[in-house]
């Protein structure tokens, strides 16, 4: 496949070096933005572009993607610089995006395909506000068991969880910072699954306490952080953790003031 | 148990349930409000069924009514 910008006449299916650019730039955005670890993104990039039969070399920063992509005579290069897409960590994409690369690299599909494919894959409906907030409180419930948790505590982290869920999906929602959000819903949920202490509801109060906050730990981010500090991208790694610690403070905040507000004493 | 604390947890475990159902009653009215609206006026058959130059309503009413 050649790909020169000296303005001779080409096969119209043959991608140039500036769309070339442009998708993987935007491939990689969209991966950073839903939670697609650095050496994915990597990797991603360099089959598809072994494929095309050409380099790419990218920064990988917090936000940002810069990338490079050079024709492998040299005649020809292309920079761009990329916003991360903040679509929200989702790995229905991430993996359908890494497929796509595979499919790629095995011939399944051509360049242009693969643009139309990529943009389908991201504007693809995410899965029923509904239905994620009744799996991530029975999965909180489930938490709760795994703990040592009785019924009665269950039943209060479900009705905690899914309160709080649904605080965070309308907060998010209206743009309010992320932060807040945190705050707010852990308070929420750890003062509805304090009735287990206040009012003598089961045995296992403070399991309830404990396990109503659990659905806010930004456990990928975290373990994304550690992914990148393996991988040498320590700039990411140094600031998903940071990213991921200062959600931890604001969720340990809420739960704190919950706790003080009610004068529990533990 | 403080009855501060027990204020408190009514508070918030009504309070916020009442608020995020309330909202999601207002986004549903928004979206289809319109057709809820339709939904009250079908006991105004004439509306519904008149239709300008139609000569049902000029007819005799036996043959319409049967």
């Amino acid at each position: 496949m050649n790909i020169c910008r000296d303005g001779m006449e080409h096969e119209t299916a043959s991608p140039t070096i500036e769309e070339i650019g442009k998708f993987f730039a935007d491939y990689a955005a969209c991966l950073l933005g839903c939670g697609a670890t650095c050496i994915r993104i990597e990797k991603n990039i360099g089959r598809m572009a072994e494929t095309l039969g050409v380099e790419a070399d990218m920064t990988i920063l917090p936000s940002h993607i810069l990338m490079t992509v050079n024709s492998k005579d040299g005649l020809a290069t292309w920079s761009t610089n990329h916003r991360m897409h903040h679509t929200g960590i989702d790995y229905c994409i991430n993996t359908k995006l890494s497929r796509l690369s595979w499919a790629m690299a095995d011939g399944k599909i051509g360049f242009r395909e693969a643009v139309a494919e990529a943009k389908r894959i991201v504007g693809e409906q995410p899965a029923p506000e509904w239905v994620v907030l009744l799996l991530a409180s029975a999965a909180n419930t489930s938490f709760c068991r795994l703990f040592g948790g009785d019924g009665e505590s269950m039943l209060l982290v479900f009705l905690a969880t899914m309160v709080g869920y649904r605080l965070k999906q309308v907060m998010l929602a209206a743009k309010v910072d992320v932060r807040v959000v945190f705050l707010c819903s852990a308070f929420c949920s750890s003062v509805i699954s304090a009735g287990g202490h206040l009012f003598g509801w089961g045995s296992t109060p403070e399991v309830a306490l404990g396990t109503s906050v659990l659905y806010l730990i930004p456990g990928i981010v975290y373990i994304n952080s550690v992914s990148d500090m393996l991988d040498g991208h320590y700039v990411c790694a140094y600031s998903r953790f940071m990213n991921a610690a200062m959600l931890t403070a604001c969720l340990s905040l809420g739960l704190c003031a919950g706790i003080l507000l009610l004068g529990l004493s533990l | 148990m403080n009855n501060h604390s027990v204020i408190i947890w009514v508070a918030v475990t009504v309070a916020v349930p009442l608020f995020l159902v309330a909202k999601a009653l207002w986004q549903l009215w928004r979206v289809n409000g319109f057709r809820l609206n339709r939904l009250f006026e079908l006991g105004k058959e004439k509306e519904i069924f008149y239709v300008p130059g139609d000569d049902y309503f000029n007819n005799d009413e036996d043959e319409y009514m049967s």
